[in-house]
Formats: structure tokens, sequence, C-alpha cells
């Protein structure tokens, strides 16, 4: 199969997470309102406990908590697609794919595309919390939001297919996942600011850092400064993982 | 001419030799024919459908496909096969139709090729319910939109396991006739693996197997008669006593099993055993049969074990 046909099949079977996606009211809801529902209440627990204190450069932790808020639910998000990958496993559907002339590394792309394009759906239905949490980014800000959410999901997915190819239970793939990402998230600069000490330097290791520094850089600061430079961070993580993910396969 | 040759085939699930499950398999599919391979759970078909179907890797042996060695062009050989697996492989949420194009995309197929060859398929197959989700159709139904996917990208062999598991006995005889007449007209080569008497008299060759060996190679009918004897079947009081006792009777190329209440005797000497019996038990015996053997009896007579 050349690539134009294979990257083809690619394209359409990313198409058909997004389908899935939208076809599975509770998985909708899930996406949505558990980031929502975290953002409302440690936003507003934490801003009446500290009296609306200003943090790490937001007005209060209410805005602080946005970039945090967004990366949960893009974290969500590419565990699901990843999980979906063990379902078509259980369901049979997998089989049929792997029997077919598509070769290997689009297959995987396919479920990393297919998160990535959720994820964008996510972006879009997330980011205007931003003005309701006070912050007005502009069009061409909100448009560089959902090119972080559509690179956070190609890192996070690749890095769920990574564990998903060997492991057979959603149940112990959510345990791995739990374990793996969620000191990510907190270790992010997503709940607190990081400033200094051994938290830096682990936070600075941790690719998830990037994106909620590209996050709070475009929404707290209208900075672009280190965009370029942490979407590429995340682009090349992501990389090594989908060709670890490759070998995995085989 | 023969699309498909194995030679030697070995393949094992763990490092030891002697966990083989398939021993030095060696068949052949002639081009154009319905091939049935039939063995009973645990005969190494299942196997051989992985290793045909590229799922599984690490076999010894050569499989030669239209010609090509299946090692060095798996990807042709892939691009030529359509698949039927014995649990289904669609996505539920998709419709028939979602489904077959996505899978016609897998293929490389055009968009317009793939909706020509659908609609097709499907009125042959008498589908009037592609749009409805995959979730929502019955076992046979989802069956037959299964098969349209395997027929799917024009493919010379077409790969199907166990294919009736879950269908009632209406839907599975409207299969054989829906497969039968679109693999004619299609010009492709069927491969079944079962363990269904009457689903491999539906094909044109029938190759039996056990504990992963090809142990016959033959059309049902030439099989039928190479055995060269028929069989007794004998529903008698005290069944296990008067089968000890019946045992002792037989010559060496005789056999006797017992089967669901009742003993089936392969034997060349028929009509003598018949009389010998009915004056021996008399009125002790229910019911005392003389047919033909079908090819459950030429599987018992060439593996020594039930066809179940």
């Amino acid at each position: 199969m050349n690539f134009t046909k294979a990257f083809s099949a690619t394209f359409a079977l990313s198409v058909r997470e997004l389908k899935r996606f939208s076809r599975q009211r509770s998985r909708i809801i899930g996406t949505l309102l558990t980031p929502l529902l975290f953002w409302a209440l440690l936003g507003f627990g934490i801003d009446g406990a500290s009296n609306n204190t200003s943090v790490g450069g937001a007005g209060n932790f209410r805005q602080y908590f946005v970039p945090g808020m967004m990366v949960m639910g893009v974290v969500f998000t590419a565990i699901y697609a990843a999980i979906s990958l063990i379902e078509d496993r259980n369901s049979g559907f997998l089989q049929g794919v792997i029997v077919s002339p598509l070769p290997k590394w689009a297959m995987v792309l396919s479920k990393i595309l297919g998160a990535s394009f959720i994820a964008l759906f996510q972006g879009l239905l997330l980011l205007p919390i931003s003005y309701l949490a006070g912050m007005h980014p502009s069009l061409v800000e909100f448009a560089s939001c959902l090119v972080i959410f559509f690179v956070i999901a190609i890192f996070v997915a690749s890095l769920a297919l990574h564990f998903g190819w060997k492991i057979e239970s959603v149940a112990g793939f959510h345990g791995i996942m739990n374990t793996v990402l969620m000191p990510m998230w907190f270790l992010s600069g997503a709940t607190f600011p990081i400033k200094s000490g051994a938290l830096l330097w682990v936070s600075r290791l941790n690719p998830l850092s990037y994106a909620v520094g590209s996050f709070q850089d475009i929404l707290f600061r209208s900075s672009f400064e280190n965009y370029t430079q942490s979407m590429l961070i995340l682009v090349l993580v992501s990389a090594v993982l989908f060709f670890l993910s490759l070998l995995r396969r085989t | 001419m023969s699309l498909l040759e194995l030679k030697n085939v070995s393949y094992a699930y763990t490092q030891k030799a002697s966990d083989s499950v398939l021993k030095s398999l060696s068949f052949s599919v002639p081009s154009f024919k319905r091939v049935a391979l039939l063995g009973p759970n645990g005969s190494g078909k299942s196997t051989a459908f992985k290793v045909l179907s590229t799922q599984l890797h690490g076999w010894s042996g050569e499989i030669v496909f239209d010609g090509k060695n299946l090692k060095e062009n798996e990807s042709y050989v892939r691009s030529q096969l359509g698949v039927c697996f014995q649990s289904p492989s669609l996505d539920k949420i998709l419709t028939g139709r979602e489904n077959l194009l996505l899978h016609a995309r897998v293929l490389g197929m055009d968009t317009a090729e793939a909706i020509r060859e659908i609609n097709s398929l499907a009125e042959k197959l008498r589908v009037t319910y592609l749009d409805k989700r995959v979730a929502e159709m019955s076992g046979g139904q989802a069956r037959r939109i299964e098969i349209i996917k395997a027929f799917l990208g024009k493919p010379q062999l077409l790969l199907l396991d166990e294919p009736t598991n879950g269908l009632d006995p209406q839907a599975r005889k409207d299969f054989w006739e829906e497969l039968r007449s679109v693999s004619q007209e299609k010009k492709v080569t069927v491969l079944v693996t079962t363990h269904l008497i009457e689903e491999a008299e539906q094909c044109e060759e029938l190759i039996f197997m056990s504990e992963g060996v090809c142990v016959g190679h033959g059309s049902p009918a030439a099989l039928r008669s190479s055995l060269g004897f028929e069989v007794l079947q004998i529903e008698v009081l005290n069944i296990a006593d008067r089968f000890q006792e019946l045992k002792a009777r037989l010559l060496p190329s005789e056999k006797a099993e017992i089967q669901l209440e009742t003993i089936r005797v392969s034997t060349p000497r028929a009509q003598e055993l018949f009389d010998e019996l009915r004056k021996a038990w008399g009125q002790d015996i229910q019911r005392l049969e003389w047919s033909k053997p079908n090819l459950a009896d030429v599987y018992f007579e060439k593996t020594g074990k039930a066809l179940k």
C-alpha cells in the first residue's frame, strides 16, 4: 500500500474515533464535566479560603487553574482514546485491521490523531471557560490554545498507547495511567506554581509542564515567548513515544 | 492449479517443540474451490487460520500463495485475502455502511469504487439494513455484513473461521447459499475452518485435521467411498456390557464406539454382523440400523476420534 492510501486510511480511522466519541453521550459528558467540576469546586473553594489572592501571575486561583483544568481534560481524552485500543482488541475490531495491508505506523498514528481531533473539539468547548474566569484571550490566542490542545493530545495519546498495546484489561490500564499521568499533571504547575528546589528540576523534565506553561503564558501574559519551543519539545517527545509504540506493536 | 500451498508448517505457542499445535502441516487449496478444514476443537484448524491470515508469526515451513512465498510477501498476501473471523470484527457503534466504507479505506480502495462494490454486494446478499447500527443488528444480519466486508477489495482467497458460529439453522442455510453464489460469481477461492459436518458438506474439498496434521484430503464423496465399509448403529439395553461383548466379536479392521447412547460400528461385513447381533441380543435391541458412512465415520476411521 502506498503512502497516500495509507495516510488516507489513517485519517478515516481517526475520524472513526471522533464518530465513536460523538455517539457515546456518557463519554462526552465525562470529558467535559470532569474538568469543569474540578475547576469550579477547586477554583471557588480555594479562592474563598484565600480571599482571592493572586497566584503565579494570575489574578486569583480560578484563573490560575484554567490551564491546569484544560490539560486535565485533554489527559482524560487521550486516556480514553488509548482505552478504545483495548476495547477494539477485545471487541475484535482490531483483528480486522491487523490482517489488512495497512502499515503498522498507520494503525498507531490513527489512534493518536483520533485523540487529537477529540481534544480539539474539547478545546473548543473548554476554552470559553477562560472568559468566565475573567480572562479575555484574543482570536489568535484562542487559536494558539487550540494548537496546544492538539499537541498535548498527541503527547498523552502516544504515551498511553505505548502502555496500551501490552495491557489486556481496561482496569489495569487505568491503574497504570493514573500512576504515570497524575503525578505528571501535579508536577506540571497545573495546580500550584513550582518555583524552586528539586520539584522545579522534576517539572522541567515533565513534558506536560511545557503545555501548562504555554497556556499560562498566553492566557495570563498574552506572551508567545516560549510557545514554539514548548510545542517542539512536546512534538519531539511524542515522536520518540510514537516510535517506541511502533516497536511495542511489533 | 493451487492458489495456496502449505509445506510442513509447524507452530507452537510456547518455546517447547513438544507443545506444537501445527506439526508439519501440509495441504494445498485449488483455485476457485470451496475447501473446508474439518476437525474437532483443538485439532489446530484455528491456529492454521491465524497463520494463513498473517496474525501469527514465528511458524516454520513454507506457505506459497499465488506463487509467492508468504513470509517474503506478507503485504501482498494480505491485500489478496478476505478474512471473516469466528468472533465479530465490526464496530458496533457504527452502522453497517460506515464499517464497510472504513474497511474499504483500510484496504486502500477509493470511495466511489467502495460505494459501488458495497451496494452491489449488499444487493446480492439481500442486505437492506446497511444504515442500521451494528449493535442493533441480529447475529445473522451482522454476519452478512462481515461477509460483505470479507469480499471487499476483490480478494483471491476468502478465509472464514467457523463462519456460522452462533447462527440458527435457517440463517446457516442462507449463509451457505449466499456464500456459494457470490464466491462462484466473483471467482473467489474459499477456505473455511469448521467442526460441523453439515458445514463441511457445503464444500467441494475437505481437509481433515487432527492434532495439527492433515489426515485426509479429498471431495466429500471421494472420502466417503474411500472407506470400503458401512456403519451399524445399535441401541441396546445394558449398553456398556454389550459394548464390551461386541468389541470381543470384532475383527482388527473394525471399529466401535459409543456416541449418545448408541453403539456405532464401522465394518466391511455389515450384513453378517447385523444378522449375528439380531440373533445374539434379540429382544434387548431397541434399534438396529445399517447405513452408508458419513463424514464423521470417515473422520473416525482416519483418526480413531469422534468429530464432535
